[in-house]
């Protein structure tokens, strides 16, 4: 019964990360390119550290949430997130045992995949891009994650078997 | 130290296992969402088809959107709390919208002197007070850096369609491009697919000025080298195109530059509107008179 509470409780505490991350994502910056990529963060935490969290529909949930209010076409963010989902799949078993620098690495690599295959397809349908200021969210992901996986742990406690 | 290595050996032989019995339906799910979201993408880049779709998201994730803009809303409500509360408030919205209004007619008396003066009484513009004007407030601005966007909270329900211009008190601002029930979206003349037909006020130069995706500059196109535009020129609407109304401000020429290697000049415009200053916005209903 008490297991069943704090699973529960569990699932809520995640619910409010989820709403959490959904606001912070669009959220309207002075300078919107000095944000990082949250979507990505939650995704690397719930593939890698809390994997039976995950599920595609996520994926497609988050993606259609950005690509409605950010006013894309519909399925860019999408795609780009699978893409990278994709790639986290490989590395999620290993991903836990990483020291810090690995796993800096390992989300730097994954930021580069999602804003390339991002960037590709927004110059595809015909949008400007301006390539540096479409990196520097990738560097500022890569240094909020240490802070963002300890909010998670504290936060988002799964008891784990 | 060896609890570390036997769960990692643990963790690596059930990933083993999982490689050998689920990555592949795993990976599956992967590609058919990929897939999936191919032909969305297509499908709303070269078609019009989900359109109903994308409403129906907007209206779904309305409430999140206001989620977002709630802390800010709370904030400016508290600060109006110290004053005389609701008369006050309705007193300072309804002279704002006349401010708007009154310094609008401004500009329309200003830019016609102008235009009757320069062309000896011979042509007629467009009176904009012919058309029936009604303000709004801007909700929100687009957070994406690629697309210039607000929103504004007048929608279907206040008959507000597609192609209306906007103005704000200093000039042009941009156009709706989308309309729901309760807001509607607003492309700004600083994004990259806007175009806005233009002429010269002193030397009636026609000429388009586009979005370039800076917020305070736009460029002009197809003003050739022989042109004698020069700094500090203003442009109006030219009324081409049937989109925006004739004679109304859009900027001043800030930059003129000829390319060597083109036969056209780089013109630089500093728009009139405050694209990413104002809060209320006036939309201009050309299909009906006022």
């Amino acid at each position: 019964m008490r297991r069943r509470g704090v699973l529960t409780l569990s699932l809520f505490r995640f619910f409010m990360v989820y709403v959490l991350i959904l606001i912070l994502m669009i959220y309207p910056f002075s300078t919107p390119f000095i944000y990082p990529f949250w979507s990505i963060l939650l995704l690397v935490y719930i593939q890698c550290i809390e994997p039976k969290l995950f599920h595609v529909i996520h994926l497609i949930f988050i993606g259609l949430f950005l690509d409605t209010m950010t006013h894309m076409p519909l399925g860019v963010h999408v795609f780009s997130l699978t893409a990278c989902a994709w790639a986290i799949s490989f590395w999620s078993p290993f991903f836990r045992f990483f020291g810090l620098i690995q796993q800096l690495c390992c989300i730097l690599f994954f930021c580069l995949i999602y804003q390339l295959v991002f960037l590709f397809l927004i110059k595809s349908c015909g949008y400007s891009i301006v390539w540096l200021q479409s990196f520097i969210p990738v560097i500022i992901t890569v240094c909020c994650w240490p802070m963002v996986y300890i909010f998670f742990e504290r936060f988002l406690y799964f008891k784990r078997t | 130290m060896l609890e570390v290595v036997i769960s990692f050996q643990q963790n690596k032989r059930s990933s083993d296992r999982s490689l050998l019995f689920t990555s592949k339906s795993k990976h599956n799910r992967f590609f058919v969402v990929l897939f999936f979201s191919l032909i969305m993408m297509l499908g709303d880049v070269k078609t019009s088809v989900l359109m109903p779709l994308r409403d129906a998201l907007s209206f779904c994730f309305f409430p999140v959107a206001y989620l977002i803009d709630l802390p800010a809303l709370v904030w400016k409500k508290s600060l109006l709390l110290y004053a005389e509360k609701k008369a006050l408030l309705s007193d300072i919205e309804t002279l704002k919208k006349e401010n708007l209004m009154l310094r609008v007619q401004l500009q329309e008396t200003s830019v016609l002197k102008n235009h009757r003066q320069l062309l000896m009484h011979l042509l007629k513009f467009a009176n904009a007070s012919e058309y029936k004007m009604f303000g709004a407030r801007i909700l929100n601005f687009s957070s994406d850096q690629h697309r210039h966007f607000v929103l504004i909270d007048r929608g279907k329900k206040d008959h507000v369609a597609v192609g209306f211009p906007v103005l704000d008190a200093f000039g042009v601002m941009g156009q709706v491009i989308e309309t729901h029930r309760n807001y509607s979206i607003v492309m700004l003349l600083s994004d990259p697919f806007s175009a806005v037909p233009v002429k010269n006020i002193r030397t009636h130069e026609r000429a388009i000025v586009v979005g370039n995706g800076r917020k305070n500059r736009l460029s002009c196109l197809h003003l050739p080298k022989t042109s004698s535009v020069q700094i500090g020129d203003q442009l109006i609407t030219s009324g081409l195109g049937q989109r925006y109304p004739e004679g109304y401000p859009v900027g001043q020429v800030v930059s003129v530059h000829a390319q060597s290697d083109s036969e056209f000049m780089k013109v630089d415009i500093r728009p009139f509107s405050a694209l990413t200053q104002s809060d209320m916005v006036l939309l201009l209903d050309t299909a009906a008179k006022g």
